[in-house]
């Protein structure tokens, strides 16, 4: 799991994050008692962005709205782990937004929407536009999620019986304790023309050529949600050996 | 998702969904299959009026009872798409692989 204990944030549960340059930085586990002190202001809470994100002890939806509408996104805290990516960083520092979650918690929420309504409040597009981009990014959290960090393939769903034993294998997936709290980040940042999505997972990765040429082939059995984002956004770039789908859409 | 079924005037079963198609509500889709093999139409129709979003597991699990509907000699069509369920139907080429009405 790549969800490591990151050197240069600073959290509480109340939603301020301090993005510190550097250093070591501890977690706020109680909002009226931090415990925390950043070393780059002998205890004050310095953010060099201006940019936080919301932790979540658990999953609540109310919760992750409140880090998407009022902070730049929001990651998850399981045990001692922070499941925040390589990503955020560059994501706060680009002024982004940014949502990294456990495998489970991520598959129990509507987080494709929840995102979207939060991109759509900083920036100025249409319901039809937001509806574009919330099928894109859901079809792109679904394979991340399911064929990446649960590692169940596409095949075998031929018919109903064997499309609910494939959704068994997800709900098995999901309890698993390896693979149900895989990271899942989900970050976009923008400027004047154009908002770029990208979803990471932590999985194995796939053979991307040869899922493109199956989801160009009439009758196919799979690929269909990769045709449906190559028809919603502008382009997209799969990387990292499959781990990486990023999105470009037009503002 | 919701659902009910309720027999159509003209011999067909109606199956009235509403919310969200996508992968976790799968339960209401096997449920409606099971309830498609003993309700003793053969004919079906689904209507997605209140359907306020589909994905790609959506569509496959139409897809599948849909299957079912042969499996009991009859046919399955759609009708009463509209907003992002409509357009992701159209972008998916939907209407090549499953009869839409209206």
């Amino acid at each position: 799991m790549s969800g490591a204990h990151p050197s240069a944030i600073l959290c509480c549960r109340d939603g301020g994050v301090g993005l510190c340059a550097e250093g070591t930085v501890a977690l706020l586990r109680d909002r009226d008692n931090p415990i925390a002190q950043c070393p780059q202001t002998g205890g004050q809470v310095n953010c060099a962005t201006g940019c936080t994100v919301t932790v979540l002890y658990g999953i609540d939806h109310d919760l992750i709205e409140h880090g998407l509408n009022h902070h730049h996104g929001c990651v998850e805290q399981v045990g001692d782990h922070l499941l925040s990516g390589a990503n955020l960083l560059e994501c706060l520092q680009r002024q982004g937004l940014y949502l990294g979650l456990s495998t489970s918690a991520a598959y129990g929420i509507e987080l494709a929407k929840l995102f979207t309504l939060a991109l759509k409040s900083r920036l100025d597009f249409s319901e039809d536009a937001r509806d574009n981009l919330e099928l894109a990014l859901h079809e792109a959290l679904v394979n991340g999620l399911i064929h990446g960090n649960l590692g169940i393939a596409s095949a075998g769903r031929e018919t109903l019986e064997m499309f609910t034993e494939y959704c068994h294998s997800v709900e098995r997936g999901l309890a698993d304790s390896d693979r149900g709290l895989r990271l899942i980040e989900v970050f976009a940042w923008w400027d004047d023309s154009q908002v770029e999505i990208s979803v990471v997972d932590d999985g194995e990765g796939f053979d991307v050529d040869a899922l493109e040429r199956s989801a160009r082939l009439p009758g196919r059995t799979s690929g269909r949600g990769l045709q449906l984002i190559g028809s919603l956004c502008e382009s997209y770039r799969i990387t990292r050996g499959g781990r990486h789908l990023s999105m470009r859409f037009k503002r | 998702m919701e659902y009910r079924i309720i027999p159509g005037e003209d011999g067909r079963a109606v199956v009235y969904c509403a919310g969200r198609m996508t992968l976790p509500t799968q339960a209401g889709f096997s449920q409606i299959a099971d309830e498609m093999r003993v309700n003793g139409h053969s004919n079906w129709l689904f209507d997605l009026s209140d359907v306020e979003f589909i994905d790609s597991a959506g569509m496959w699990m139409l897809l599948m009872v849909r299957s079912v509907a042969k499996e009991l000699g009859g046919q399955l069509s759609i009708t009463g798409a509209t907003g992002q369920v409509a357009k992701a139907l159209d972008l998916a080429s939907f209407e090549d692989v499953i009869r839409t009405e209206g």
